[in-house]
Protein backbone atom coordinates (compact mmCIF):
# COMPACT_ATOMS: atom_id res chain seq x y z
CA UNK A 1 0.00 0.00 0.00
CA UNK A 2 2.85 2.39 1.02
CA UNK A 3 4.46 1.25 -2.42
CA UNK A 4 1.17 2.46 -4.31
CA UNK A 5 1.37 5.65 -2.34
CA UNK A 6 4.68 6.63 -3.43
CA UNK A 7 4.12 5.35 -7.16
CA UNK A 8 0.78 7.53 -7.15
CA UNK A 9 3.02 10.45 -5.53
CA UNK A 10 5.44 9.66 -7.97
CA UNK A 11 3.32 10.04 -11.01
CA UNK A 12 1.51 12.95 -9.40
CA UNK A 13 4.92 15.00 -9.21
CA UNK A 14 6.00 13.97 -13.48
CA UNK A 15 2.50 15.24 -13.89
CA UNK A 16 3.27 18.17 -12.22
CA UNK A 17 6.66 19.00 -13.95
CA UNK A 18 5.57 18.50 -17.62
CA UNK A 19 2.37 20.98 -16.84
CA UNK A 20 5.42 23.56 -15.72
CA UNK A 21 7.42 22.48 -18.62
CA UNK A 22 4.28 23.54 -20.89
CA UNK A 23 3.18 26.36 -19.26
CA UNK A 24 6.83 27.70 -20.27
CA UNK A 25 6.56 27.00 -23.89
CA UNK A 26 4.45 29.68 -24.89
CA UNK A 27 6.22 29.92 -28.36
CA UNK A 28 6.67 27.36 -31.17
CA UNK A 29 10.65 26.64 -31.82
CA UNK A 30 11.42 28.28 -34.62
CA UNK A 31 13.81 26.80 -37.19
CA UNK A 32 14.20 29.53 -40.02
CA UNK A 33 15.62 26.90 -43.07
CA UNK A 34 12.36 25.25 -43.19
CA UNK A 35 10.42 28.27 -43.36
CA UNK A 36 8.79 29.58 -46.87
CA UNK A 37 9.07 27.16 -49.83
CA UNK A 38 12.47 25.24 -49.92
CA UNK A 39 14.82 24.17 -52.66
CA UNK A 40 12.59 22.71 -55.87
CA UNK A 41 9.33 24.40 -55.00
CA UNK A 42 8.08 27.47 -56.70
CA UNK A 43 7.62 30.69 -54.62
CA UNK A 44 4.48 32.80 -54.88
CA UNK A 45 4.13 35.18 -57.16
CA UNK A 46 3.72 38.47 -56.23
CA UNK A 47 2.20 42.02 -57.41
CA UNK A 48 4.02 45.22 -55.26
CA UNK A 49 5.18 48.73 -56.14
CA UNK A 50 8.69 49.79 -56.04
CA UNK A 51 10.03 52.56 -54.82
CA UNK A 52 8.31 54.75 -57.98
CA UNK A 53 5.14 53.43 -58.03
CA UNK A 54 5.27 51.07 -60.35
CA UNK A 55 3.76 47.44 -60.12
CA UNK A 56 6.44 44.14 -60.02
CA UNK A 57 5.78 40.81 -60.30
CA UNK A 58 7.56 37.98 -60.23
CA UNK A 59 7.61 37.54 -64.14
CA UNK A 60 8.82 41.33 -64.39
CA UNK A 61 11.67 41.19 -62.28
CA UNK A 62 12.78 37.71 -63.90
CA UNK A 63 16.30 37.75 -66.03
CA UNK A 64 16.61 35.27 -68.37
CA UNK A 65 18.14 32.71 -65.61
CA UNK A 66 16.54 33.45 -62.78
CA UNK A 67 15.87 36.03 -60.03
CA UNK A 68 17.61 36.96 -56.61
CA UNK A 69 14.71 37.69 -54.18
CA UNK A 70 15.49 39.48 -50.88
CA UNK A 71 13.56 40.06 -48.19
CA UNK A 72 14.74 42.74 -46.06
CA UNK A 73 12.99 43.90 -42.19
CA UNK A 74 13.44 47.54 -43.74
CA UNK A 75 14.53 50.04 -45.07
CA UNK A 76 13.83 52.99 -42.65
CA UNK A 77 15.60 51.23 -39.50
CA UNK B 1 23.64 49.52 -50.76
CA UNK B 2 25.88 46.64 -51.43
CA UNK B 3 22.98 44.89 -53.45
CA UNK B 4 22.79 48.01 -56.19
CA UNK B 5 26.75 47.37 -56.71
CA UNK B 6 26.01 43.90 -57.27
CA UNK B 7 23.69 44.65 -59.90
CA UNK B 8 26.17 44.58 -62.66
CA UNK B 9 27.24 41.09 -61.60
CA UNK B 10 23.71 39.57 -61.22
CA UNK B 11 22.69 40.61 -64.83
CA UNK B 12 25.99 39.00 -65.97
CA UNK B 13 24.71 35.82 -64.25
CA UNK B 14 21.11 36.22 -66.07
CA UNK B 15 19.75 36.99 -62.49
CA UNK B 16 17.29 39.48 -62.17
CA UNK B 17 16.63 41.15 -58.81
CA UNK B 18 13.82 42.67 -55.87
CA UNK B 19 14.03 43.08 -52.36
CA UNK B 20 10.91 42.89 -50.38
CA UNK B 21 10.26 45.20 -47.10
CA UNK B 22 7.27 46.01 -45.60
CA UNK B 23 8.08 49.84 -45.80
CA UNK B 24 5.71 52.18 -47.72
CA UNK B 25 6.63 53.22 -51.42
CA UNK B 26 7.21 56.69 -49.67
CA UNK B 27 9.74 55.52 -47.55
CA UNK B 28 11.03 53.32 -49.85
CA UNK B 29 11.47 55.98 -52.14
CA UNK B 30 13.20 58.42 -49.67
CA UNK B 31 15.40 55.22 -49.05
CA UNK B 32 16.58 54.88 -52.70
CA UNK B 33 17.11 58.77 -52.91
CA UNK B 34 19.43 58.93 -50.36
CA UNK B 35 21.19 55.88 -51.25
CA UNK B 36 21.03 56.55 -55.03
CA UNK B 37 19.09 53.48 -55.85
CA UNK B 38 17.94 53.66 -59.34
CA UNK B 39 14.63 51.54 -60.49
CA UNK B 40 16.99 49.33 -61.50
CA UNK B 41 16.92 47.50 -58.15
CA UNK B 42 13.41 47.57 -57.51
CA UNK B 43 12.66 48.16 -54.25
CA UNK B 44 9.21 46.59 -53.37
CA UNK B 45 6.80 47.53 -50.77
CA UNK B 46 4.59 45.20 -48.82
CA UNK B 47 3.48 47.04 -46.62
CA UNK B 48 0.54 45.05 -45.52
CA UNK B 49 2.88 41.94 -44.90
CA UNK B 50 1.11 40.20 -47.74
CA UNK B 51 3.76 39.02 -49.61
CA UNK B 52 5.78 38.19 -46.95
CA UNK B 53 2.81 35.63 -45.47
CA UNK B 54 2.75 34.18 -48.83
CA UNK B 55 6.50 33.40 -48.77
CA UNK B 56 5.78 31.63 -45.30
CA UNK B 57 8.48 33.57 -43.44
CA UNK B 58 6.69 36.17 -41.66
CA UNK B 59 8.20 36.85 -38.10
CA UNK B 60 5.44 36.18 -35.77
CA UNK B 61 7.87 36.42 -32.78
CA UNK B 62 7.68 40.12 -33.26
CA UNK B 63 4.02 40.08 -32.31
CA UNK B 64 4.60 37.58 -29.67
CA UNK B 65 7.12 39.77 -28.52
CA UNK B 66 4.38 43.05 -27.40
CA UNK B 67 1.78 40.57 -26.53
CA UNK B 68 0.64 38.61 -23.45
CA UNK B 69 3.61 36.14 -22.85
CA UNK B 70 6.19 38.78 -23.79
CA UNK B 71 7.81 38.60 -20.51
CA UNK B 72 8.09 34.22 -20.48
CA UNK B 73 11.36 33.22 -20.98
CA UNK B 74 11.19 31.83 -24.39
CA UNK B 75 9.21 34.58 -25.78
CA UNK B 76 12.40 36.91 -24.50
CA UNK B 77 15.01 34.45 -25.87
CA UNK B 78 13.36 34.28 -29.18
CA UNK B 79 12.86 38.32 -29.63
CA UNK B 80 16.47 38.35 -28.84
CA UNK B 81 17.45 36.14 -32.10
CA UNK B 82 14.60 37.30 -34.11
CA UNK B 83 13.65 40.41 -33.52
CA UNK B 84 15.86 42.84 -31.23
CA UNK B 85 18.48 42.75 -28.91
CA UNK B 86 17.13 45.57 -27.65
CA UNK B 87 13.83 43.82 -27.16
CA UNK B 88 10.46 44.02 -29.17
CA UNK B 89 8.86 46.97 -30.81
CA UNK B 90 5.59 47.11 -32.07
CA UNK B 91 7.28 49.14 -35.08
CA UNK B 92 9.33 45.59 -35.79
CA UNK B 93 5.87 43.80 -36.23
CA UNK B 94 5.17 43.21 -40.16
CA UNK B 95 8.15 41.92 -40.68
CA UNK B 96 9.87 39.12 -42.21
CA UNK B 97 12.52 36.66 -40.62
CA UNK B 98 14.85 38.38 -43.52
CA UNK B 99 16.33 36.35 -46.23
CA UNK B 100 17.36 35.17 -49.88
CA UNK B 101 15.53 33.28 -52.19
CA UNK B 102 17.51 32.83 -55.92
CA UNK B 103 14.67 31.11 -58.22
CA UNK B 104 15.05 29.81 -61.91
CA UNK B 105 12.95 31.20 -64.49
CA UNK B 106 10.05 28.82 -63.64
CA UNK B 107 9.96 30.53 -60.10
CA UNK B 108 11.31 26.95 -58.52
CA UNK B 109 13.74 28.13 -55.45
CA UNK B 110 17.36 26.26 -56.56
CA UNK B 111 18.71 27.71 -53.47
CA UNK B 112 17.76 29.81 -49.58
CA UNK B 113 19.70 32.11 -47.58
CA UNK B 114 18.53 32.45 -44.43
CA UNK B 115 20.44 33.09 -41.06
CA UNK B 116 19.03 32.36 -37.64
CA UNK B 117 20.11 35.58 -36.26
CA UNK B 118 18.63 38.57 -37.49
CA UNK B 119 21.41 40.60 -37.80
CA UNK B 120 23.43 38.03 -39.85
CA UNK B 121 23.07 38.71 -43.17
CA UNK B 122 24.57 37.26 -46.10
CA UNK B 123 25.99 39.99 -48.24
CA UNK B 124 25.05 39.61 -52.18
CA UNK B 125 28.55 38.93 -53.18
CA UNK B 126 29.13 36.03 -50.51
CA UNK B 127 25.65 33.96 -52.23
CA UNK B 128 27.16 34.83 -55.45
CA UNK B 129 30.28 32.94 -54.15
CA UNK B 130 28.00 30.11 -52.58
CA UNK B 131 26.33 29.47 -55.88
CA UNK B 132 29.72 29.48 -57.59
CA UNK B 133 29.43 32.48 -59.22
CA UNK B 134 32.15 34.49 -60.32
CA UNK B 135 32.20 37.96 -59.01
CA UNK B 136 33.99 40.92 -59.27
CA UNK B 137 36.23 41.08 -56.51
CA UNK B 138 37.80 43.73 -54.76
CA UNK B 139 41.13 43.84 -55.95
CA UNK B 140 43.50 43.77 -52.44
CA UNK B 141 47.24 43.42 -52.01
CA UNK B 142 49.16 40.97 -54.59
CA UNK B 143 52.66 39.17 -53.87
CA UNK B 144 54.98 36.77 -55.04
CA UNK B 145 57.18 34.16 -53.38
CA UNK B 146 59.99 32.04 -54.92
CA UNK B 147 56.96 29.13 -54.78
CA UNK B 148 53.82 31.05 -55.15
CA UNK B 149 51.90 34.27 -57.07
CA UNK B 150 48.93 35.32 -54.62
CA UNK B 151 46.58 37.99 -55.21
CA UNK B 152 44.60 38.83 -52.39
CA UNK B 153 40.72 40.23 -52.83
CA UNK B 154 37.62 40.52 -50.31
CA UNK B 155 34.07 40.19 -51.21
CA UNK B 156 32.98 43.78 -49.92
CA UNK B 157 34.89 47.45 -50.16
CA UNK B 158 32.94 48.16 -47.16
CA UNK B 159 31.15 45.87 -43.86
CA UNK B 160 28.62 46.95 -41.21
CA UNK B 161 27.04 44.80 -38.19
CA UNK B 162 25.65 41.13 -39.54
CA UNK B 163 27.33 41.34 -42.73
CA UNK B 164 28.83 38.26 -44.02
CA UNK B 165 31.28 38.46 -46.15
CA UNK B 166 34.63 37.11 -47.69
CA UNK B 167 38.56 37.55 -47.90
CA UNK B 168 39.90 35.67 -51.01
CA UNK B 169 43.31 34.29 -51.84
CA UNK B 170 43.79 33.60 -55.46
CA UNK B 171 46.99 31.42 -55.47
CA UNK B 172 49.14 30.29 -58.46
CA UNK B 173 51.89 27.40 -57.75
CA UNK B 174 54.84 28.32 -60.06
CA UNK B 175 55.61 25.50 -62.95
CA UNK B 176 56.74 21.98 -61.25
CA UNK B 177 55.91 23.53 -57.78
CA UNK B 178 52.83 22.09 -55.42
CA UNK B 179 51.97 23.01 -51.67
CA UNK B 180 49.69 20.67 -49.77
CA UNK B 181 46.27 19.90 -49.05
CA UNK B 182 44.08 19.14 -46.68
CA UNK B 183 45.08 15.93 -45.78
CA UNK B 184 48.66 16.06 -46.42
CA UNK B 185 49.31 16.64 -42.44
CA UNK B 186 48.49 13.14 -41.76
CA UNK B 187 51.96 12.70 -43.75
CA UNK B 188 53.60 14.90 -42.08
CA UNK B 189 53.14 17.95 -44.63
CA UNK B 190 51.78 21.34 -43.97
CA UNK B 191 48.69 22.22 -45.00
CA UNK B 192 48.30 25.73 -46.76
CA UNK B 193 46.69 27.84 -44.20
CA UNK B 194 45.46 31.27 -43.77
CA UNK B 195 46.05 32.45 -40.16
CA UNK B 196 43.82 35.66 -39.39
CA UNK B 197 43.97 37.39 -36.42
CA UNK B 198 40.61 39.44 -35.98
CA UNK B 199 38.97 41.61 -33.39
CA UNK B 200 36.09 40.13 -31.23
CA UNK B 201 33.31 41.76 -33.04
CA UNK B 202 34.38 39.62 -36.07
CA UNK B 203 33.36 35.55 -36.55
CA UNK B 204 35.94 33.25 -39.03
CA UNK B 205 33.82 30.81 -40.15
CA UNK B 206 35.85 27.16 -41.39
CA UNK B 207 38.50 28.28 -44.23
CA UNK B 208 37.20 26.82 -47.48
CA UNK B 209 38.84 24.32 -49.75
CA UNK B 210 38.99 23.74 -52.96
CA UNK B 211 38.65 20.15 -54.51
CA UNK B 212 42.55 18.88 -54.41
CA UNK B 213 44.80 16.63 -56.73
CA UNK B 214 46.88 13.63 -55.72
CA UNK B 215 50.56 13.85 -56.03
CA UNK B 216 52.51 10.58 -56.28
CA UNK B 217 55.79 11.50 -55.27
CA UNK B 218 57.08 8.14 -56.40
CA UNK B 219 60.82 8.46 -54.08
CA UNK B 220 58.73 7.54 -50.74
CA UNK B 221 55.90 5.87 -53.08
CA UNK B 222 53.78 8.35 -51.42
CA UNK B 223 50.65 10.04 -52.59
CA UNK B 224 49.64 12.93 -51.28
CA UNK B 225 46.71 15.93 -51.69
CA UNK B 226 47.99 18.74 -53.49
CA UNK B 227 47.57 22.26 -55.36
CA UNK B 228 49.36 22.06 -58.45
CA UNK B 229 47.43 24.34 -60.37
CA UNK B 230 46.10 27.98 -59.54
CA UNK B 231 43.25 27.79 -56.95
CA UNK B 232 40.97 29.51 -54.49
CA UNK B 233 41.17 29.79 -50.65
CA UNK B 234 37.80 31.29 -49.04
CA UNK B 235 37.41 32.91 -45.49
CA UNK B 236 34.26 33.97 -44.41
CA UNK B 237 34.10 36.02 -41.83
CA UNK B 238 30.40 37.49 -40.09
CA UNK B 239 30.87 41.01 -38.17
CA UNK B 240 29.04 39.71 -35.27
CA UNK B 241 25.54 41.59 -34.40
CA UNK B 242 25.43 41.53 -30.22
CA UNK B 243 25.44 45.04 -28.02
CA UNK B 244 29.21 45.08 -27.73
CA UNK B 245 30.09 44.29 -31.03
CA UNK B 246 27.92 47.15 -32.48
CA UNK B 247 28.89 49.51 -30.33
CA UNK B 248 32.51 48.51 -31.13
CA UNK B 249 32.23 48.92 -35.01
CA UNK B 250 30.68 52.22 -34.07
CA UNK B 251 33.74 53.83 -33.27
CA UNK B 252 35.22 52.67 -36.46
CA UNK B 253 35.71 53.92 -39.57
CA UNK B 254 37.86 51.17 -41.12
CA UNK B 255 39.17 47.69 -39.74
CA UNK B 256 42.37 46.01 -40.80
CA UNK B 257 42.78 42.09 -40.75
CA UNK B 258 46.00 41.38 -40.65
CA UNK B 259 47.33 37.66 -41.23
CA UNK B 260 49.78 35.05 -42.63
CA UNK B 261 49.51 32.37 -45.33
CA UNK B 262 51.81 29.22 -43.78
CA UNK B 263 52.52 27.02 -46.38
CA UNK B 264 54.80 24.49 -47.85
CA UNK B 265 55.88 24.38 -51.30
CA UNK B 266 58.24 21.14 -53.14
CA UNK B 267 58.64 20.30 -56.65
CA UNK B 268 59.58 17.07 -57.79
CA UNK B 269 63.31 16.86 -56.36
CA UNK B 270 63.19 19.61 -53.26
CA UNK B 271 60.89 20.00 -50.42
CA UNK B 272 61.47 23.80 -49.18
CA UNK B 273 61.15 25.03 -45.73
CA UNK B 274 57.93 25.21 -44.12
CA UNK B 275 56.85 29.64 -45.69
CA UNK B 276 55.03 32.40 -43.81
CA UNK B 277 53.82 35.38 -45.77
CA UNK B 278 52.02 38.41 -43.63
CA UNK B 279 48.89 39.51 -45.49
CA UNK B 280 46.60 42.64 -44.92
CA UNK B 281 43.00 43.37 -45.80
CA UNK B 282 41.60 47.04 -44.86
CA UNK B 283 37.71 46.86 -44.54
CA UNK B 284 35.71 49.78 -44.32
CA UNK B 285 32.91 50.16 -42.12
CA UNK B 286 29.41 51.46 -43.23
CA UNK B 287 27.83 53.27 -40.49
CA UNK B 288 24.51 51.71 -39.56
CA UNK B 289 21.86 53.82 -41.57
CA UNK B 290 19.83 55.58 -38.91
CA UNK B 291 18.16 57.80 -40.82
CA UNK B 292 14.78 57.97 -40.96
CA UNK B 293 12.65 58.60 -44.23
CA UNK B 294 9.56 60.64 -42.13
CA UNK B 295 9.79 63.06 -39.51
CA UNK B 296 10.57 60.80 -36.18
CA UNK B 297 7.19 60.20 -34.29
CA UNK B 298 8.77 59.94 -30.86
CA UNK B 299 9.28 56.63 -31.13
Amino acid sequence: MTRLLFAGFLVGTVAVILSGAAAAQTLEPIDVSALGPQVGEAVPDFALPDQTGTIRTLDSIMGERGAMIVFHRSADW
Amino acid sequence: MELHDRLDDLRAQGLGVAAISYDSVEVLAAFAERRGITSELPLLSDDDSAAIRDFGIYNHVAEAGVGPNAEEADVKAAVEQYVSVFGANPMIIGTPFPGTFIVDRQGRVTSRFFEEFYRERNTAANIMLKLGTPISGIAGSSGETAHLEIEASQSNPDITVGSRFHLALDITPKPEMHVYAPGAEELGYRVINLALETPPFLRLLPSEYPASEIYHFKPLDERVPVYMRPFRLIQEIVVEGDPESTAALAELDAVTLTGRLDYQACDDEICFNPASIPLTWTITVAPLDRQRALPADGQ
